[in-house]
């Protein structure tokens, strides 16, 4: 795995680099801000590139500037944004542009080795992620009609994963099911709430999340 | 329209003038009388009469008219008219002082250009045409020069057989021939200017429109007869070869000085005819300017006036700014052919015209006006105060809105740019120096740094939450939808978003928007309510929010109170909000806010 990190803050930008590289992730460069980044991504061509969402000059949304135009350049490399924001409706201007191979994190899993480790990974092979803590908060969120509710404890949980990007295959892995199991989950879960089974993982993502967020 | 001071200025001016005037009538007609036999005045009682009897009213005329319209040059022209007729019994050769004498060869033709000039200019004071200025340029020298100055200098009172006469102070060289000459040139000349000048004024009342017309022939027709006159005297010399006092002379004259009564009476009919119209207006102004509709004064003296596009301003706050009778400041410069005029009660200056030129020329007409409207006036001067000062207020709560508003941003900012990230900052570091787990088994230090790193999560949490509630990011990144969206998100009970448009609006509207709602659905949550629901909508250049309260039934002023703070950020932008209770457990508030154009 080869990354690049982009961070106006040099202290998480050369902290994650050393991070990553004692875990075994090869960092090729960082940088202090889009323009920098999107030099570094033409140069090292990564596997991913590590973005923070605020960064010079205006510090709102040039992470996400910054993702749309690695997408229209390098379409090979993924983008893992950080950011400082709960909001779902970042991770899903990121999410909706483009998701295969993008990741929306909060800032500070960046010191969570293993999570950072593992969305780098999923990212790699072009799954999506999202931040679980943004994933609970959408499931937690009171609504009036609620199809949620009929879903039962296990079905909420395979819920929350294939919200934050999981394939069929990792959510076996996390709640070592058998695959048929979660396939038999998946299946009644979009059923009751009246979401399409589709066998396209990223417009299932992309479904379920709108879902949520309506 | 001048000052005050230049208007008090013209009236001194022209009484003083009138009466140094009158006086000199008085001392023409003395002169004529210790010399009858070369004067028109001094033959007899009724010469005397026409003397001064022509003279004065045209002078009174003239200081009258000065002390009417101050503003024009047409009343000092009036006296001067009447002083320049005295000039023409000057020329006496009986005459005991050399200095009269000669004043009288002189100047004793320019009665005639003096009495064209004020008719020609009456009643603005100027000439309006070019044609005018020259004819009366050519009359002034013809009379002036060819008629005066230049055979009194060759005039030698001894040489022309003239024993009785005194010495000629202008005298250059006594040529009777040259004297002769120029005084013959100067008659066929002034029978040329005499003519020229009643075509001009025929063609000035030609020109002249209808109500112009009904001022100007009163005082243009006996001035042109004046000039026949004077035209058929200056043939009736040209035999003689010089200006003279025969019977035909004296019976001209007579006829001349009832013209110039005539003249005089033509500029007091003016009055009379001002007067009634004037007060016709006022009138009408008072009937209509006591009751009318609040910023109806202005349209009311608009009709009257006659000047569709007059504007009336009130002089409010310190220092004095004005405003519009609905508190909305107004400029006064006078655009092209405009003039702006106090309207003055008591000393102080209460309302402001601003009108066509040539409107209110008459001071008094203006103060009349003043006096007449003095209630509407008054009333809207006090209204128009009150909602400008209400405007100041209001502009500056927004004032202090935006700058709190700005304020948070750059909290929100700080936070999430410093103190957060310092805290991820730290996070890491306490990674990078705690034990690898593969080399050392959990020991009492990594037990430590994993506290601080929970401490260190939770403290990020809440200045998370911090930062959004000061000023959420994605209200100013994103928008007012985008915002209530996150909103909806978070919040303890269901919100429901109905409409909601994409589009941006000003940072202050999308502010006072935000927090409205989410101090709403904080209330709603208090309240136990079932929820709430949402539907923004942009109407013309206002922004229209429902938000319906479900479930709970509590009366509207509850809800107006705990909403007091956000409701001020409406009301700021000139919004409006009104809580309404529905039948059936609902309540709804309705806000309104206008986002500029």
């Amino acid at each position: 795995m080869r990354v690049v990190i982009a961070d106006d803050a040099m202290l998480i930008r050369e902290g994650a680099a050393r991070l990553l590289e004692d875990a075994g992730v090869e960092v090729a460069g960082t940088a202090g801000d889009a323009q920098d980044l999107l030099r570094l991504v033409a140069t090292e061509q990564p596997d991913v590139a590590i973005v923070d969402i605020r960064m010079p000059p205006t510090h709102t949304d040039e992470g996400l500037v910054a993702a749309e135009q690695i997408r229209s350049r390098h379409p090979g490399v993924g983008v893992l944004v950080l950011s400082q924001y709960l909001e779902s409706r970042y991770a899903t201007r990121l999410l909706e542009q483009h998701p295969q191979g993008r990741g929306y994190l909060l800032k500070e899993r960046v010191s969570d080795i293993g999570a950072l480790k593992d969305a780098i990974a999923r990212i790699g092979e072009g799954e999506c992620v999202l931040d679980p803590t943004i994933v609970a908060r959408l499931i937690k969120r009171p609504r009036h009609r609620r199809p949620i509710d009929e879903l039962t404890d296990r079905e909420r949980e395979v819920l929350a994963l294939i919200a934050e990007g999981r394939s069929n295959q990792g959510i076996s892995q996390i709640l070592v099911l058998s695959p048929k199991t979660v396939e038999a989950h998946v299946g009644r879960i979009l059923a009751k709430l009246g979401l399409d089974d589709t066998p396209d993982y990223h417009r299932r993502v992309l479904a379920v999340l709108a879902f949520l967020r309506s | 329209m001048g000052t005050w001071r230049t208007v008090a200025s013209v009236r001194a001016g022209a009484l003083a003038l009138g009466v140094l005037g009158a006086g000199f009538g008085l001392l023409t007609l003395a002169e004529a009388r210790s010399a009858p036999g070369g004067s028109f005045g001094g033959t007899s009682w009724v010469g005397a009469v026409a003397e001064v009897g022509a003279g004065w009213p045209l002078i009174a005329a003239g200081v009258a008219e000065s002390w009417r319209r101050p503003a024009s040059r047409a009343g000092l022209l009036l006296v001067w008219a009447g002083i320049g007729w005295f000039f023409t019994d000057w020329n006496n050769p009986g005459l005991g002082s050399p200095a009269a004498f000669t004043f009288g060869l002189i100047a004793s033709a320019l009665a005639a250009p003096l009495v064209a000039h004020a008719a020609l200019a009456y009643p603005a004071g100027r000439l309006d045409s070019r044609i005018d200025r020259y004819a009366l340029v050519f009359a002034y020298a013809g009379a002036g020069l060819v008629l005066g100055l230049l055979p009194a200098l060759f005039f030698g009172p001894a040489r022309q057989g003239c024993n009785l006469c005194p010495a000629n102070l202008a005298l250059v060289r006594p040529e009777p021939g040259l004297a002769g000459g120029l005084l013959r040139a100067g008659l066929v000349l002034g029978l040329a200017w005499a003519v020229v000048l009643v075509m001009v004024g025929a063609r000035r009342l030609g020109k002249a429109s209808p109500p112009l017309r009904r001022m100007l022939w009163p005082v243009l027709a006996p001035a042109s007869c004046y000039l026949v006159l004077v035209g058929a005297d200056f043939a009736h010399s040209l035999p003689r070869g010089t200006l003279g006092n025969d019977p035909l002379d004296y019976r001209l004259w007579l006829g001349e000085a009832a013209l110039l009564v005539l003249i005089a009476l033509g500029v007091a009919w003016a009055w009379v005819r001002d007067r009634r119209a004037r007060s016709a207006t006022v009138r009408l102004v008072m009937a209509i300017a006591k009751s009318p509709p609040p910023g109806g004064l202005r349209d009311v003296l608009a009709e009257m006036l006659g000047d569709p596009g007059l504007k009336l301003a009130y002089p409010v706050g310190e220092p004095a700014r004005h405003v519009t009778a609905d508190g909305q400041p107004a400029s006064i410069e006078p655009g092209n052919g405009q003039v702006v005029t106090p309207l003055v009660r008591g000393g102080r200056t209460v309302a402001v015209l601003r009108h066509r030129v040539g409107l209110l020329d008459d001071p008094g007409l203006a103060r009349e006006v003043a006096a007449a409207a003095r209630l509407a006036l008054e009333n809207e001067r006090l209204h128009a105060e009150v909602l400008a000062q209400l405007e100041d207020l209001r502009a500056a709560q927004a004032r202090i809105v935006t700058a709190g508003d700005t304020e948070r941003r750059r909290l929100e900012r700080d936070l999430h740019d410093g103190a957060q990230q310092r805290l991820v900052g730290l996070s890491l570091a306490l990674r990078l120096i705690a034990p690898k787990p593969a080399r050392a088994p959990r020991s009492r230090l990594t037990c430590l740094i994993d506290e601080a790193d929970t401490e260190l999560r939770l403290a990020i949490d809440e200045l998370r939450d911090l930062a959004h509630g000061i000023y959420p990011a994605v209200l100013a990144d994103e928008g007012l939808a985008a915002a209530v969206e996150a909103l909806a998100e978070n919040s303890p009970i269901p919100v429901t978003v109905g409409h909601l448009p994409e589009t941006r609006f000003p940072d202050p509207v999308e502010a006072a928007g935000y927090f409205l709602i989410a101090e709403a659905s904080q209330l709603a949550a208090l309240a136990r309510a079932n929820g709430i629901t949402v539907d923004i909508e942009p109407e013309g250049n206002r922004l229209i929010m429902k938000i319906t309260e479900h479930g709970t039934a509590r009366p509207g002023p509850d809800l107006e109170t705990g909403l007091s703070d956000v409701a001020d950020r409406v009301g700021a932008l000139g919004g409006k909000l009104c809580v309404e209770r529905i039948p059936g457990d609902a309540t709804t508030m309705r806000v309104e806010i206008p986002c500029g154009s």
